[in-house]
C-alpha cells in the first residue's frame, strides 16, 4: 500500500480474501491503474494466496472413495429416480373429488400460465427454477405408444424427447391405463438394444390417465424405443410385471 | 496416445462423459483430499468435500477458461469455497484446532513427477515457518478454515484493523522469504 494512502488502499485485503462487494472490488481494481505501490503489493499478494496451498501435505486417498463419489454421481437410475420421482412422478387419487383439490389445481394452473406468459424474472420466484427459465424447450422426437397387453386395449401416449439447453427430458402422458391399487406403480423403461433403463415411475387414478417427466440422466443415451410395465412397487431396477405398452405395435 | 488437458478433460465433463469426471478424479482426488484434510483434520468431512467437489464440477454449469489460469488453481478455488460452506456450516466455532497439532496422517509418495512440486512445497513452508504463532494462525484461520477478517477480529476481540495489520505483515514476511520480488515463486531457483 502506498505512504499517501487512499480509501481504496484498505480495500486489498478484503478483495484478496473475497471479503469485499462487487462494487468494491471493481473500485479496487480501477485503482490498481494509478496506485502502483497496491498494483505491485496485489500481484505479489495475490501469488502468496494461490501457492499457500502447498502448504499442505499430500494425504493417501482412502481406496474406497472413489466407488463411493462415482456411485453417488451415478447412482443407479433407480436409486435416483426414486428421489426423483418423489417430485415428478404425478399422482392421481381420490383427492381429485374434493372441492379444495380443484380450487389448488385452479391456482397452480393460473400460476404456470403466469410464470409461462410473463417474464422469467417474475417465473423464476414462481417456479424456483431460474437457471433454466430463459432455455427454449425443444422436441427433438416423439414416440407413440400402444397397447401391449389385452387386458389393457385402449391403452394410448405418447414420449417426447425434448431438449433444453445440454439437458434432454422425456415428457411421458397415457391414457387408457387400469387405475393402480396399493403399492403399484407403471414404470417407463428406455430400451437400447437388450438394456431397459429405469426412467422412473407414476400412478394411476380412476380417469386413467399418467404422467411423467424424466431427465436423462445421460443426454446422448441411444433410444430405440420405450416401454411400459406395471410394477408391484416403485423399487425395481429392472422389468418385473407385464408390460403394457410400447412404442410399436406388438407384433400378432 | 496423447493425453488429454484438463481443459479437454472439463469440456468433455459438461458433455456428460463419465471418463473424464474419473480422469479428473484421478488426477487431482489427492489435491483435493489433501486440501480437505488439511481444513478439517477429519476424514469423513474430508471424504464429503470431495464428493461435492466432484458432484459440483460433473452437475454445474462451472467452465474452466484456460487463458484465466490453470486449472490446478481453478480446482482449488472451488475446493476452498465448497470447504468454507461446508465448515460454516458445521458449526466451525466449536471445531477450531490449533495449527501446530495438524500432522499429516501418510507422508507424500515422492516420485520423480512430484519432486518439483516437494521443493515449491517445503520452501512454502520454510516461508510460513517465519511467521509468528499469531500470523500464522490467522493465515491458517483465514485460508483454510475460512473465517473472514471481522469473525477473527470478533473472536480474538481485537480492532478489524489490528487483525488487518497483522495479515499485511504476514504477507509481506511470506512475499520477502518467497523472493518474489526477484520474480515470483515459481522462479526462484530451488
Amino acid at each position: 500500500m502506498s505512504n499517501s494512502k487512499l480509501p481504496e488502499c484498505d480495500l486489498m485485503l478484503d478483495v484478496l480474501t473475497g471479503e469485499c462487494t462487487e462494487i468494491e472490488r471493481l473500485q479496487f481494481e480501477r485503482h490498481l491503474h494509478y496506485c502502483h505501490s497496491c498494483r505491485q503489493e496485489w500481484d505479489d499478494f495475490r501469488e502468496i494466496w494461490e501457492v499457500l496451498p502447498m502448504d499442505m501435505d499430500e494425504i493417501a486417498v482412502p481406496n474406497d472413495l472413489k466407488q463411493e463419489v462415482m456411485s453417488n454421481i451415478f447412482r443407479p437410475e433407480s436409486v435416483q429416480h426414486q428421489m426423483y420421482s418423489n417430485r415428478k412422478t404425478f399422482v392421481f387419487t381420490k383427492v381429485w373429488k374434493s372441492p379444495i383439490f380443484y380450487a389448488s389445481m385452479t391456482v397452480v394452473v393460473l400460476l404456470l400460465l403466469g410464470a409461462w406468459k410473463w417474464d422469467a424474472l417474475h417465473a423464476g420466484y414462481l417456479t424456483g427454477n431460474r437457471s433454466t427459465l430463459h432455455i427454449p424447450m425443444k422436441e427433438i422426437e416423439d414416440f407413440p405408444m400402444y397397447s401391449f397387453s389385452s387386458n389393457m386395449p385402449d391403452v394410448k401416449g405418447n414420449v417426447s424427447l425434448v431438449s433444453q439447453g445440454q439437458t434432454k427430458k422425456l415428457i411421458i402422458t397415457m391414457n387408457g391405463l387400469h387405475p393402480t391399487t396399493g403399492k403399484n406403480v407403471y414404470q417407463v423403461w428406455l430400451l437400447h438394444g437388450d438394456e431397459r433403463y429405469n426412467c422412473g415411475t407414476f400412478r394411476v387414478s380412476s380417469d386413467g390417465r399418467g404422467v411423467l417427466i424424466y431427465q436423462l440422466l445421460d443426454p446422448d443415451v441411444q433410444i430405440d424405443g420405450f416401454g411400459i410395465t406395471l410394477e408391484p412397487d416403485s423399487n425395481g431396477s429392472k422389468p418385473r410385471g407385464i408390460k403394457v405398452a410400447g412404442t410399436k405395435p406388438k407384433q400378432v | 496416445m496423447d493425453v488429454i488437458s484438463d481443459a479437454e478433460l472439463m469440456r468433455r465433463v459438461h458433455d456428460k462423459q463419465r471418463f473424464a469426471l474419473e480422469e479428473l478424479y484421478d488426477r487431482y482426488v489427492k489435491l483435493v483430499y489433501s486440501f480437505a484434510m488439511k481444513a478439517t483434520r477429519d476424514e469423513q468431512k474430508s471424504r464429503e468435500i470431495v464428493q461435492l467437489v466432484f458432484m459440483r464440477l460433473w452437475t454445474s454449469s462451472l467452465s474452466f477458461d484456460p487463458a484465466k489460469g490453470k486449472f490446478v488453481n481453478w480446482l482449488i478455488t472451488i475446493t476452498r469455497n465448497i470447504t468454507i460452506d461446508y465448515l460454516r456450516i458445521q458449526n466451525r466455532k466449536n471445531h477450531l484446532v490449533d495449527i501446530t497439532d495438524f500432522r499429516a496422517v501418510e507422508a507424500a509418495e515422492l516420485t520423480e513427477e512430484t519432486v518439483i512440486e516437494q521443493l515449491q512445497r517445503q520452501r512454502i513452508r520454510q516461508a510460513c515457518q517465519e511467521l509468528n504463532e499469531k500470523q500464522a494462525q490467522l493465515i491458517e484461520r483465514i485460508y483454510w478454515q475460512g473465517f473472514t477478517l471481522s469473525e477473527i477480529a470478533e473472536q480474538n476481540n481485537e480492532p478489524l484493523g489490528t487483525v488487518k495489520s497483522r495479515l499485511h505483515l504476514a504477507l509481506k514476511i511470506l512475499r520477502n522469504h518467497l523472493g518474489l520480488a526477484q520474480g515470483g515463486v515459481r522462479d526462484v531457483e530451488l
